[in-house]
């Protein structure tokens, strides 16, 4: 799929660093809008008391303990978000997501999925820093929300929210969690981790009395337990290679999952690990097999069985089961979920334990919910008589406020607010500081010129006289460069039979006249032709046609005579010779940015790399950049 | 207040266990659809009649002046674009060598075809040649020499580019050019490749008389004769027709071979359609598995020329797979060079050239039963022995066979400074 690769390394160093520096300027960003609020919000409450006593009276009026299974996912699943951004900040990411991810997810599943992933694969690699510290933030914001508010609707909105960036990560991320791609198998994290994440914040966003009542536990184990029961047939089923330790010479379906996952980077005694166990899987795979049905079966029937009559004499031992299967599948054939440099998350067995032992506490029934006996008032009367006067001056200042300016009621009301509320405040500035700069860049559909700055450098900046030429184009009219003053030229040399770098040269040229729009009808693009031997206007017009050039308006593709030719190419320091034994001509990769009083203004370095559409598009909107400039300087 | 875990109460209400049957059949159902998923349908298993052949391009010819050329592909992987396809050319006479003569200005990754002009009248040792496209490349260059390869001068570009055959590209008597493009035509030069027009496709040729009797499906090699009359090979789904299609006085017509006995109501393939020198060379695979075979017939020039009935002398049956075919090459007007392989050896098969202007003359296929390990065409001596060409990295080697101990002894090394990595 053409967006699914940038084509250049992981590891760029330039992209890295441009990474890198967005998620620095970003952290900073939230910590200084952090130390604002704190600082604000502790100034308020010293220059109106009254917004702290009415915080502290606001705070009695709550007793009400949250549920412990709900405590789990909320905290639990919060943590496991901050975990996964804090995975999303790998240098490796902003470039690697969507070859390294995105794409192998994508790989087997059907093409109108491919087409999906694709979509959000040209997204991420147009703007690799933006989308890259976009999901950074935002995980780290959701999670920082849910661990941080324990109850209200704030708490239930970081459950939806939640919910909704799982889902946008089980889609664009996860291919749908691979389940309609051949393999599925819960053993490697089918359905998607994510789809767990989504579960948990969809519980977490229920009405907190739903927890108090032990009927929600026992749907949780129920809908798991039927999970399992389900996973467990898929499993078992015949055909799909899992029975099988070796098949046709090759390793079965699980050994050779589990073999390509102790290949990533990691430390060698975990890969030892992993291996030894893809070892085991091959030369016994069917009774790993079996094995792993019995148990994930065993699981599902006990948890269905806890959660339809709510006893434990089953539950308790599949519970137990349930942890122990998915600690060593976690650790055996999940590999951890992290490891290589580019893994998004701890993969699914985390989740589904922390869901598992969520719907077990669920079982317990919580008490009702208590109004507190005026804490505020009573207390202080009793124990602390001091505190009684905040809370008279609380009131006092609201009926004065009565009436009052906006700004006091406003200040005192943001004064007012927990220290968890005001967290809260901050994760959800988190998010926005990740998710704004990626939805602008949405906005703009051009490529960032990262990617072509990446592979060649930043363009240099010149301002001296174009050399003079008189060639003919491939039309055979005379055209020389001093006929073209008053437009601006973008200048290249190609090889007319080149078989790689050339045509997607072309192909920047032809994307960067679209991208100039309107403008494009003051500039001029021309090709003068760089090969020594195939240079005639018949091969001109071929390659024309075939980089389907014949239809730009403002296309020149330029040759003469042999010598002309030459002395072209020595005014600009280009190189063409000839290589022998079936070697393409070997030509410099140039690109030369001319304004229209003739003076070269800036050069590229064009050497396009892979040519995939990210980097084609990238270069296109760094030739277009420098085009606009060149033609402000007119 | 702390709260201890404690289970919820039993509400054993029936339409609970109801739903979760119903949930569990769902369960289930959705099992059998997303392992159905996972299932690898199983692969077609009718037999077909006729194998198809995918030779290699690599390949040897002779010239109307008696030099020899060849077709090999030296260097590394295909897949990064570190394979180069080489022409090497041996001059005429008993103690000239084979040297490098590859066209300069454009890469060979993508393949390289040569063909000798059948040409009887002057243009002694003409020989074009064409590049596959590759990469970005969708049209072919082409380019043509008179001395040997010293000198190329290029045609027109022919787009879109050749097919991928051995025998896509033919040249004639004056400047005429034919070639079979990607695109399944047959189009036709008159001035050495500076312009081409469409001659034939599958289609019109099966909309002919003549094409009723093949049904061609593709065409797969051009040749012209040496009174430049084009000649096509295609594809007959027709069993037992031979896809050879002469054009004569603006029209079509079968032209192939009256196959074998044993031969005929099969499936027939046109592995080769070579015209060089004094004579049009043709090789035909018929059939498949055990009773399939080989055969090869030739033509004389002069018949053809003269456009009298293409009287075929038609060579014995080789009994062979066609499966198993990796080269052929026909050189010296004639000879036939077969490579074939299982996978890890090489084995060989020649067919020396009748005197076809001697009545009843006959011949017959020569095993090979050993070639030097990575033969990828076979070739002939100055004194006529059969000599394997084999590659390694960019070092060409020509292997000559001795008949009186039948071994391959190393003639020649042919050292080739490789720009690995120009095409990537």
């Amino acid at each position: 799929m053409p967006g699914m690769n940038t084509g250049i390394n992981d590891t760029n160093p330039t992209v890295v660093a441009a990474f890198k520096a967005a998620l620095l300027h970003q952290g900073l960003l939230a910590l200084a809008v952090l130390v604002v609020l704190a600082l604000a919000w502790v100034s308020v409450r010293e220059w109106l008391p009254s917004a702290r006593a009415a915080a502290g009276s606001a705070g009695g009026q709550r007793a009400t303990p949250e549920a412990a299974g709900r405590r789990l996912l909320r905290i639990g699943f919060g943590i496991v978000w901050i975990f996964d951004g804090i995975l999303q900040a790998q240098s490796a990411m902003a470039v690697g997501m969507p070859s390294q991810v995105l794409q192998p997810a994508a790989a087997s599943s059907p093409t109108w999925v491919q087409h999906v992933m694709n979509w959000a694969a040209t997204a991420w690699s147009y703007h690799p820093i933006q989308a890259g510290a976009a999901a950074v933030w935002i995980q780290v914001g959701i999670g920082v929300w849910l661990v941080a508010v324990p109850a209200g609707r704030l708490s239930r909105l970081a459950g939806l929210v939640s919910v909704g960036w799982g889902l946008v990560v089980w889609v664009f991320g996860e291919a749908f969690g691979g389940i309609l791609a051949p393999g599925l198998t819960v053993l490697f994290g089918a359905p998607g981790a994510v789809l767990f994440y989504c579960a948990a914040g969809a519980l977490v966003a229920l009405p907190e009395h739903w927890w108090r009542r032990p009927e929600l536990g026992r749907r949780i184990l129920a809908a798991l337990g039927l999970f399992f029961v389900g996973m467990a047939v898929l499993q078992a089923w015949p055909g799909r290679g899992f029975w099988q330790g070796t098949a046709g010479g090759h390793a079965g379906t699980l050994a050779s999952m589990v073999a390509a996952m102790s290949g990533t980077s990691q430390p060698h005694f975990l890969s030892s690990l992993v291996s030894s166990f893809a070892s085991v899987a091959t030369d016994h795979g069917m009774a790993v097999n079996l094995i792993a049905v019995i148990a994930i079966a065993l699981i599902g029937v006990g948890l269905i069985d806890g959660g339809r009559t709510g006893r434990r004499r089953l539950l308790r031992p599949a519970m137990v089961l349930m942890i122990v299967f998915c600690l060593a599948d976690w650790i055996l054939i999940e590999d951890f979920g992290f490891f290589g440099g580019v893994g998004t998350d701890p993969n699914s067995m985390i989740p589904i334990a922390l869901l598992g032992i969520g719907g077990y506490l669920a079982l317990t029934r919580v008490p009702a919910e208590q109004t507190a006996p005026a804490p505020a008032v009573t207390e202080a009367t009793s124990a602390e008589p001091a505190m009684a006067e905040p809370a008279v001056a609380a009131a006092a200042a609201v009926a004065r406020d009565h009436g009052r300016p906006d700004l006091r009621r406003l200040l005192r009301a943001f004064g007012s607010l927990s220290s968890r509320t005001l967290l809260a405040g901050w994760a959800v500035v988190i998010v926005l500081i990740g998710a704004a700069p990626m939805a602008a860049a949405q906005t703009n559909r051009d490529a960032s010129p990262i990617i072509a700055q990446a592979i060649d450098g930043s363009a240099a900046p010149l301002n001296f006289r174009a050399p003079s030429f008189a060639l003919t184009d491939q039309n055979g009219a005379p055209v020389s460069l001093s006929g073209l003053h008053g437009k601006v030229v973008l200048l290249t040399f190609l090889d007319p039979v080149c078989t790689s770098d050339c045509p997607v040269i072309a192909q920047e040229f032809r994307a960067a006249d679209e991208l100039l729009g309107a403008s494009a009808r003051n500039v001029q693009l021309v090709a003068i032709a760089a090969n020594p031997v195939y240079y005639s206007t018949s091969y001109l017009r071929a390659f024309d046609d075939q980089e389907r050039l014949t239809a730009l308006r403002n296309w020149l593709f330029l040759t003469g005579p042999l010598s002309a030719l030459r002395q072209v190419w020595a005014n600009y320091s280009v190189a063409a010779q000839i290589l022998p034994a079936g070697g393409m001509v070997a030509h410099s990769d140039v690109a030369y940015v001319i304004d229209a009083g003739g003076r070269t203004r800036t050069e590229l370095n064009f050497d396009p790399g892979p040519g995939t559409s990210t980097t084609i598009a990238s270069f296109a909107e760094e030739l277009a950049t420098a085009a606009r400039q060149a033609l402000r300087h007119a | 207040m702390t709260a201890r875990p404690r289970f919820g109460r039993l509400r054993g209400r029936p339409a609970a266990s109801h739903r979760t049957a119903l949930a569990s059949c769902l369960v289930l159902a959705g099992c059998a659809a997303l392992a159905g998923c996972g299932r690898v349908a199983a692969p077609g298993t009718a037999a077909a009649s006729l194998v198809p052949v995918k030779l290699s391009l690599a390949t040897s010819v002779s010239a109307s002046d008696g030099a020899d050329w060849a077709v090999v592909q030296l260097g590394t992987s295909a897949k990064d674009h570190n394979n180069f396809w080489e022409l090497f050319v041996r001059p005429a006479g008993a103690t000239a060598a084979w040297k490098l003569a590859t066209p300069a200005g454009v890469a060979s990754n993508g393949g390289l075809v040569a063909a000798p002009a059948a040409d009887q009248a002057g243009r002694q040792g003409a020989l074009a040649a064409g590049f596959q496209p590759s990469q970005d490349l969708t049209f072919s260059p082409v380019t043509a020499t008179t001395d040997d390869g010293v000198r190329w001068s290029q045609g027109a570009p022919l787009a879109p580019g050749l097919a991928d055959r051995p025998d896509a590209l033919a040249a004639g008597a004056a400047g005429r050019l034919l070639a079979v493009t990607r695109a399944g035509n047959a189009e036709l030069s008159t001035n050495e490749g500076a312009s081409w027009t469409k001659l034939a496709t599958a289609r019109s040729l099966a909309a002919t008389a003549a094409g009723r009797g093949c049904r061609p499906t593709e065409i797969t090699g051009a040749a012209l004769t040496a009174a430049g009359v084009p000649v096509l090979a295609a594809t007959c789904q027709r069993p037992g027709a031979v896809g050879l299609f002469a054009q004569e006085g603006g029209s079509w017509r079968l032209a192939g071979p009256v196959l074998p006995a044993a031969l005929r109501a099969r499936g027939v393939s046109v592995l080769r359609l070579v015209s060089a020198q004094d004579r049009m060379t043709v090789v035909l695979a018929a059939g498949s598995g055990a009773d399939a075979g080989i055969v090869t017939a030739w033509l004389p020039g002069a018949a053809a020329a003269n456009g009298q009935a293409f009287a075929w002398q038609v060579s014995p049956v080789l009994r062979a797979s066609p499966a198993s075919l990796r080269s052929v090459a026909v050189w010296g007007g004639g000879t036939v060079g077969l490579v074939r392989s299982d996978g890890r050896t090489e084995t060989g098969a020649v067919l020396a050239r009748p005197d076809i202007s001697a009545a009843g003359a006959r011949t017959g296929w020569q095993s090979l039963r050993t070639l030097p390990a990575g033969t990828q065409t076979l070739a002939t001596g100055s004194a006529g022995q059969p000599e394997a060409l084999t590659a390694a990295g960019g070092t060409l080697t020509i292997w000559q066979f001795s008949r009186q101990t039948g071994a391959w002894t190393k003639a020649q090394t042919v050292r080739v400074q490789i720009p690995y990595g120009s095409s990537g």
